[in-house]
């Protein structure tokens, strides 16, 4: 067995309480991150040679911690806020710990992609290599990224803490939204190596899991839970052979990953077995478990999907919602009040330069017999569409719609 | 990527390990540790064979035979599927499932990866 597989296998288990438990006991994260560090590449060294220890995840924290006592007494300085260091013996992490974490790590003192980073850093244990090659930006952009997030959270003073009660709720959101970020970022990857984004996508459910586990009165943890898994059991027929996208209604639902569906149908029960009001994520995944449930395209429940679409533009209005609502419309009530609906956002400057506005538009014109505005429409979509791919499906479409 | 992890034992030594209450309260918060750390997405325990049937295919027959399959070298007590992010990173997990070793019996965990779109790219 390769032994540096297993050495990172080990410190994927255990790097996130790794670094939560020395944060605890030097109060810097950053500082904690980089003992943490240190602790691996001795691993990397020494365990190929001396067989991985018994209890891997207290080696580790000694390890860190004697590497941490080191520098303190090189230094010579700040004896007071690291006295603890030499009187306590090493305690794992508790889950309050991991979860200081994971709030640490998606402050809103922090980017948006800041946040993103540190998240699969510190709570994933991905390394920056791995980071840098899944975000497609190089590694060093990724290292120093990570060095200034954490030099913001020293310099903001930001506790290693719960967030207060009364700042929960925001607080959580954006822990939320960093994960289904990392998510998109692997599922909906246009371009880049498919395998280690979709990696990616698997390391933000895990991470949405982990959450879960730690939150379990939270419905929207377990939400988001099961949006991300919902959609990630379509991963193997979204798209085609060459890579361009296979809508909803024509991918082989046999190939439709079961084991995901059902844990992510079972995360949805537990959100709505909370008796708590739905948020955005929920919502979303109680969207996706209509398509999931439906055997064949024609068995959707197109009436329930345009019920949640109307408590989405409630919760989380937005033009894209809107969009896809004009979808589920079309197949309740027909394409002339789906149109009707569509021209209601046509305002929208946010839409103006979205592709997805016109296909919608010119597939809608298409069933109601007006072929010419069809093809315009889907020419004038094709011209914005972000792939090549999305862009040729579009311009045959322009193409077939006035033969 | 996706594993299923099957806890396998002989047909000889099913009848001899009854589930303790200890193993099963041990087993319950090894299932806690699995999904705490985010890795489990299903799991479950196999009754004894002599509750199984096996339907066998051969030179264009079908046959049923009904359990125990005592002769059997490798019984399927339970399985996880698991997603992790390397095989390796699943044998770490595997080391930690309590077995009580006075049972004397020996039992065997394999992990298994799943087929993955990669696997199919290449067919015809």
């Amino acid at each position: 067995m390769d032994a540096r597989r297993t050495v990172e296998a080990v410190w994927r288990i255990h790097s996130g309480r790794l670094v939560a438990s020395l944060t605890r006991l030097v109060n810097d994260v950053g500082l904690a991150e980089d003992f943490a560090q240190d602790a691996y590449l001795a691993a990397l060294e020494q365990w190929p040679v001396s067989g991985i220890p018994d209890e891997p995840a207290g080696w580790l924290l000694t390890t860190a911690r004697r590497r941490a006592i080191d520098m303190i007494r090189r230094e010579g300085v700040r004896e007071t806020k690291y006295a603890l260091l030499g009187e306590e013996e090493s305690s794992p992490a508790t889950d309050q710990d991991l979860l200081s974490l994971v709030f640490v790590a998606c402050h809103p003192v922090l980017s948006q992609e800041s946040r993103a980073a540190l998240t699969l850093r510190m709570v994933g244990g991905l390394s920056t290599d791995e980071i840098g090659r899944a975000f497609l930006v190089p590694s060093a952009t990724i290292g120093q990224r990570i060095s200034r997030a954490k030099r913001t959270l020293a310099e903001a003073e930001v506790p290693f803490a719960l967030p207060d009660p009364d700042e929960l709720p925001a607080r959580l959101h954006a822990v939320l939204e960093v994960l289904y970020l990392i998510f998109t970022e692997g599922y909906a990857a246009t371009s880049g190596d498919r395998w280690i984004r979709r990696d990616l996508a698997e390391q933000a459910m895990r991470l949405g899991r982990i959450l879960a586990a730690l939150m379990p009165a939270e419905p929207e943890v377990y939400g988001l839970v099961a949006l991300m898994e919902l959609q990630a059991s379509r991963f193997a027929t979204r798209t085609g052979r060459d890579g361009q996208p296979v809508l909803l209604e024509d991918q082989d639902r046999s190939r439709w990953d079961r084991t995901l569906i059902a844990h992510g149908l079972a995360a949805l029960a537990r959100a709505r077995r909370l008796r708590k009001p739905l948020g955005p994520y929920t919502v979303q995944a109680a969207i996706a478990a209509c398509h999931a449930r439906a055997p064949r395209f024609a068995d959707t429940d197109w009436s329930a999907i345009l019920a949640l679409y109307d408590a989405l533009s409630q919760l989380a209005p937005s033009p894209v919602v809107g969009l896809n609502r004009t979808v589920a419309v079309l197949h309740v009530d027909g394409p002339q009040a789906a149109l009707d609906a569509l021209e209601e956002l046509a305002g929208d400057p946010r839409l103006g330069r979205y592709h997805l506005f016109g296909a919608i538009r010119g597939d809608l014109l298409l069933r109601l017999g007006r072929r010419g505005e069809a093809a315009e429409e889907l020419e004038r979509a094709a011209s914005l569409a972000p792939t090549r791919h999305e862009r040729d499906l579009l311009m045959a479409r322009a193409a077939a719609a006035t033969d | 990527m996706k594993v299923m992890v099957m806890i396998k034992g002989t047909g000889a030594d099913e009848d001899k390990i009854a589930p303790t209450a200890e193993m099963l309260a041990a087993m319950g918060e090894y299932n806690d540790k699995l999904v705490k750390a985010g890795i489990m997405l299903d799991g479950g325990g196999l009754r004894p064979s002599a509750q199984g049937k096996q339907v066998i295919f051969e030179g264009g027959t079908t046959s049923v035979v009904d359990g125990p399959f005592t002769e059997s070298k490798e019984i399927i007590a339970g399985y996880w599927v698991w997603q992790v992010s390397s095989i390796e990173e699943a044998v770490e997990w595997v080391k930690q499932v309590p077995t009580d070793p006075k049972t004397g019996l020996r039992e065997v965990l394999e992990i298994r990866p799943y087929y993955e779109e990669a696997d199919f790219e290449n067919l015809a």
